[in-house]
């Protein structure tokens, strides 16, 4: 059922160097790949090999220094969309100021749903993903795996195509990590969504039916292994 | 490893620390630049006071004295420069024959050396004829139509009058002191110096005295007149206190013989009190911005507090002792300290020079390096209380969880809960009262007591008021930004449009962050406000002063005895310059046995020549008890005192006896009163009569007009007096505004506080604008994580800009409303609390819109500018944001 023309993203050469002169690191370095509809993705890779980097390029996040990405499956590249794509990001990223409804409404918000209508999907989101009781508190009375889990009802209460999670286990204990992978493949598959999810954790990225593993800002390899 | 950390603290932070020494720049530039500008302004007092006097002391020899004996005890007295012999002769009156013969009453007659008029040349003030020679006062010789030339008796009591030539006419400035009874105290000195005086040269006098002296003793005397050096201690007190410890000292060496007449003392002891008053207003109008300077810079250091956690953490975990940190915090304060004390004078050298055009603000290199050294002091002690103290708390008690606690549901503050801002403001009320009971009085300087006691009591009153209502924003603003947020929101809606709502809860989550920047805003503005407000006041009063004492822009007074009618105002007013001319008659009137001055006004023209203040008057407005005069003409207007002693109600027939101008005898004019006259142009501090002119001429038969008071229009005031002059010969003083202005009041005038007031306005203003922009600024910075995450999801610039400008907006209309309203309940109690300090006391606060209106648009600036910026930086790739954070 993966047909080139619908591909949430396709990527052709694509390059990001920060810095230049002897400075310049190349964080990701001609990577060519596509994500095909409803696809389960473990990024893979030692730290400093170009996850983040790689992700937040696939999310329209920062700017390209070679190379093409199209976005066909989302009818056209993400900016200045809010929840066309949810990103889930590496280290805190709730707004402090904003109790859990909030944070998880703001794209929404972004997006110009009116507030009522807003609360009341970010409201089911948390319902769906068991969280509901946390609605009212603010982030700095959860704890990390109550954080990640409402990052990522952030990332899905907007219905999203695509979902990126960039090593959303990475500060969680064992049984916590493996609850928020189990909340983002249950939401992928409720929105029928393509799933991305980035970690250095050989066993995190089991649960993902494709592996792909990035060394020094390559695409080193790409790999199906059946459940 | 100090040097390390030190490295990279100035990689890493080098722009918060640059702000906390700024703060502390700040704060030593204002006390280094007040302080000594108030130790310069007390020398120039001193030097004023002694320069003002025309004779630092008359000794009187006791009557069985060796004269030679006391004038070489006083003339080895250390300090004095020259000493010499008057002589005082009482003489039963003076004669002229000319065409007709005029005749005075009893008199004085002064025997001079010729040195006199060069050692004191401020007692003497040649008017017309020769200089030297017999001198003939001015009224003396008006009431004699005597000129120079002119030859006149002396009459001597049981002796045949003498004759002696006339060679010039002099004016006596300082006659009170000139004719005092030496070492008599305040209350039994004469009450006013003797109607007629002659001058003799010492040798002419002794001819005419000498044979007096041996029959009637009695009747002369001898007095030492003491120029003595004017190096005195700069510090008025000082001074004050040196000189009467030396005439104490010469009465005792002269066991008795001699008694001083200090005058260089009584001076002294009346700037003294003015130096203290000057040190009130120092402690009232600068203290509160060297406050203001520590709490923005605490505002710095407290908004890094999070980071400075982090960074304890990190230490800890590499085993950094709690002695250890504490000792790299004291390095940190030491470097701001020291960079913000040297800034910090470099500026207040900077606007000493702008100000006053030197860097010592006038005063000398001692008082300037004393308060350098204070400055620097109070700059070391703002770093330790800003970068220590904390850093010492968060050492002991932080852990990672308190830290993190920053938002949301903490508890309200302990003085919120019980209410202190409210007793703040009750207790501040509490002392106003107080003060205002004791009418007052902030500085007592009893004269001959060397200590003089100032109530810094009453500057708790404006203080508690300013922290108080400071803390009681907060509480309001807790308020409106907790259960009001719906209020908030829909205010913000035109600017945040659908995010309002989110906005607005994300204010009030920090609300007290957001509470504390406003309230220093408004500390800020209400600082430069009332400030201003008070300063504009006291130069409306000086100003009011100097038209009160002088009358008008300039003024004619006639001769005593002159018959000048009103119809030569128009003479004067065909004087170039000349907008307009006023009439003011001046007569005298017997109420009872009480002779006191009377003013004849044209009620319904007055105020084309001069002011008339409503606190001038009590019972109507100036405007209203004009319109009575003028109604009802033969209302008046009368002394508080003489309310009180002739039990007066409005209405009440008021008998006064005034000369005849055909007759010259006291006639009976029937008058009604009709209110209080407190001050009036040209009129005496003490008692006197308002009526209407055109009355008074009818009752008793002349017009004789005593004053003409000529409008100029404010300008070239001193070109016109000249003029005048010209036209107007020696007939007539004329004085102008311009020249009263220097003279008038106490050496607290408008030269010594316009200094303070540059000083200060400036500063207020700095204040204003950098706690706008720095305290946004900061809470900005602490949310460029939210910003990023913000831009991340999806949010658009307009819609980032909400967020920053929703918080902009509420620090600006909150900080500016209560800064208003807080500034102008502080000008009130100021002006209330500082009453003493006007002369006279302000019918009305003079409001300087100008300068309040640039103190908010520069505090609307900075804040705008800070918002743009912040803007421009969240708008930079917010991946690289977060990666930095
Ligand atoms: N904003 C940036 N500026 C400079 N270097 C960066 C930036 N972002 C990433 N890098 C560098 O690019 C490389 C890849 O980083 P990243 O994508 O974060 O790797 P990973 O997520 O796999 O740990 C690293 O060497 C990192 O230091
Ligand atoms: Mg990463």
């Amino acid at each position: 059922m993966t047909s080139a023309d619908s591909a949430m993203v396709r990527c052709a050469q694509v390059a990001r160097t920060f810095g230049d002169g002897a400075a310049a690191v190349v964080a990701v370095h001609e990577v060519s790949c596509e994500v095909p509809p409803g696809a389960r993705i473990a990024l893979t890779g030692p730290s400093g090999s170009g996850k983040s980097t790689l992700l937040h390029l696939i999310g329209g996040l920062e700017t390209l220094t070679g190379g093409t990405i199209t976005w066909p499956g989302l009818g056209g590249p993400p900016h200045g969309r809010a929840g066309v794509i949810g990103m889930i990001f590496q280290g805190p990223s709730l707004l402090p100021t904003l109790n859990v409804i909030e944070n998880v409404a703001l794209p929404l918000r972004f997006d110009g749903v009116p507030s009522a209508t807003a609360d009341d999907r970010a409201a089911r989101t948390l319902d769906r993903l068991g969280i509901a009781e946390l609605a009212s508190r603010l982030p700095e009375e959860l704890s990390g795996g109550q954080s990640q889990r409402v990052a990522v009802a952030r990332a899905v209460a907007s219905r999203p195509k695509l979902i990126l999670a960039d090593e959303p286990t990475g500060r969680l204990d064992h049984r916590a990590a493996g609850h928020v992978i189990s909340v983002l493949l249950e939401a992928a598959d409720e929105l029928d969504a393509a799933l991305i999810v980035s970690t250095h954790d050989a066993e995190i990225a089991a649960r993902l039916p494709q592996r792909w593993t990035m060394s020094d800002g390559a695409l080193s390899s790409r790999e199906v292994h059946s459940r | 490893m100090t040097l390390t950390w030190l490295r990279g603290l100035l990689r890493k932070r080098a722009s918060r620390l640059s702000i906390v020494a700024a703060g502390i720049a700040v704060a030593v530039a204002l006390l280094g630049s007040l302080g000594t500008f108030l130790a310069a302004s007390k020398a120039t007092m001193t030097k004023r006071a002694a320069a003002e006097v025309a004779v630092d002391w008359q000794v009187q020899e006791s009557g069985d004295a060796d004269p030679n004996a006391v004038l070489a005890a006083v003339r080895s007295a250390p300090g004095v420069r020259t000493a010499v012999p008057v002589y005082y002769g009482r003489t039963s009156g003076f004669s002229t024959t000319g065409a007709t013969t005029q005749t005075t009453g009893p008199g004085v007659v002064l025997g001079i050396p010729d040195s006199y008029a060069r050692t004191f040349p401020a007692e003497l003030r040649p008017l017309a004829g020769s200089a030297t020679g017999v001198l003939i006062v001015q009224q003396t010789a008006a009431n004699l139509h005597a000129l120079p030339g002119d030859t006149v008796s002396i009459g001597r009591a049981g002796l045949s009058p003498a004759r002696v030539r006339a060679g010039g006419v002099v004016d006596l400035p300082q006659a009170d002191s000139l004719f005092q009874k030496v070492g008599a105290p305040v209350g039994s000195q004469p009450s006013a110096p003797p109607d007629n005086v002659l001058l003799l040269p010492e040798a002419t006098w002794h001819q005419v005295f000498d044979p007096l002296a041996k029959s009637r003793p009695d009747l002369v005397s001898t007095q030492l007149h003491v120029a003595r050096s004017h190096a005195l201690p700069p510090d008025p007190a000082a001074a004050y206190n040196a000189i009467t410890a030396a005439a104490h000292n010469l009465e005792a060496r002269t066991s008795g013989q001699a008694v001083v007449g200090d005058n260089l003392g009584a001076a002294l002891g009346a700037a003294r009190e003015d130096a203290a008053y000057a040190q009130v207003l120092f402690l009232f109008l600068g203290l509160p911005g060297a406050v203001l300077a520590v709490l923005l810079t605490a505002a710095v250091t407290g908004a890094g507090a999070t980071r400075r956690r982090r960074e304890q953490a990190l230490l800890r975990t590499r085993g950094a002792s709690y002695r250890q940190l504490m000792w790299l915090a004291t390095v940190e304060a030491a470097l701001v300290g020291v960079a913000g004390c040297l800034a910090g004078l470099a500026g207040a050298a900077l606007v000493g020079t702008l100000a006053f055009g030197s860097a010592r603000f006038g005063g000398t290199t001692a008082t300037a390096v004393g308060w350098t050294t204070v400055a620097a002091a109070a700059g070391l002690a703002i770093a330790a209380l800003t970068v220590i103290v904390p850093a010492r708390r968060d050492a002991r008690t932080a852990t990672v969880a308190a830290g993190r606690l920053t938002v949301g549901r903490v508890r309200a503050p302990w003085w919120l809960r019980y209410g202190l801002d409210l007793v703040l403001l009750a207790a501040a009320g509490v002392i106003v009262v107080m003060t205002g009971n004791n009418g007052y009085q902030l500085v007592l300087a009893p004269e001959g007591v060397p200590t003089i006691s100032v109530s810094y009591w009453a500057f708790a009153g404006p203080a508690l008021l300013w922290v108080g209502a400071g803390l009681l924003t907060w509480r309001f603003c807790d308020l409106l930004l907790g259960r009001g947020r719906r209020v908030v929101g829909a205010v913000l809606r035109p600017l945040a449009r659908g995010l309002s709502g989110t906005v607005a809860s994300g204010m009030s989550r920090q609300r007290r962050a957001l509470g504390r920047s406003i309230v220093l805003v408004a500390l800020a503005v209400s600082f430069a406000a009332s400030t201003a407000v008070f300063n504009a006041s006291y130069r409306q009063q000086a100003e009011a002063d100097a038209l009160l004492t002088n009358g008008a822009d300039v003024t004619v007074t006639e001769s005593p005895g002159a018959l000048t009618g009103p119809g030569a105002a128009g003479t004067l007013a065909a004087i170039p310059g000349v907008n307009g001319v006023e009439p003011l008659q001046h007569r005298f009137a017997y109420v009872g046995s009480d002779l006191q001055d009377l003013y004849g006004v044209r009620p319904g023209t007055i105020t084309k020549a001069t002011a008339l203040q409503d606190a001038y008057f009590t019972g109507g407005t100036a405007r209203q008890l004009m319109h009575t005069l003028a109604t009802e003409p033969d209302s008046i207007l009368v002394s508080a005192e003489t309310v009180k002693d002739f039990q007066l109600s409005p209405g009440d027939l008021l008998n006064l006896r005034l000369q005849d101008g055909r007759t010259k005898r006291f006639t009976t004019v029937p008058f009604h009163y009709a209110g209080v006259v407190k001050e009036f142009p040209t009129a005496p501090k003490d008692s006197f009569f308002v009526a209407n002119a055109s009355y008074v001429a009818g009752r008793t038969g002349g017009d004789a007009v005593g004053a003409f008071l000529v409008d100029t229009g404010g300008r070239h005031i001193a070109t016109v007096a000249d003029r005048v002059r010209a036209r107007l010969g020696p007939a007539a003083t004329v004085t102008d505004l311009a020249t009263t202005r220097k003279a008038v009041g106490s050496s607290l005038t408008s030269v010594d506080l316009a200094g303070l007031t540059r000083v200060e306005l400036a500063f207020a203003l700095l204040l204003a604008a950098t706690a706008g922009g720095l305290v946004l600024a900061l809470g900005l910075a602490e949310r460029r994580r939210t910003f990023a995450i913000a831009t991340a999801l999806g949010g658009t610039g307009r819609q980032l800009r909400a967020f920053v400008f929703g918080e902009a907006v509420v620090l600006t209309v909150g900080g500016l409303i209560a800064g208003a309203a807080i500034g102008a309940l502080l000008s009130r109690m100021l002006v209330t609390v500082l009453t003493g300090v006007f002369d006279p006391p302000p019918s009305a606060l003079a409001v300087p819109w100008s300068y309040l209106i640039v103190v908010g648009a520069i505090t609307v600036g900075a804040l705008a500018l800070v918002s743009a910026i912040a803007v421009r930086m969240a708008r930079r790739p917010a991946i690289s944001v977060l990666r930095e954070l």
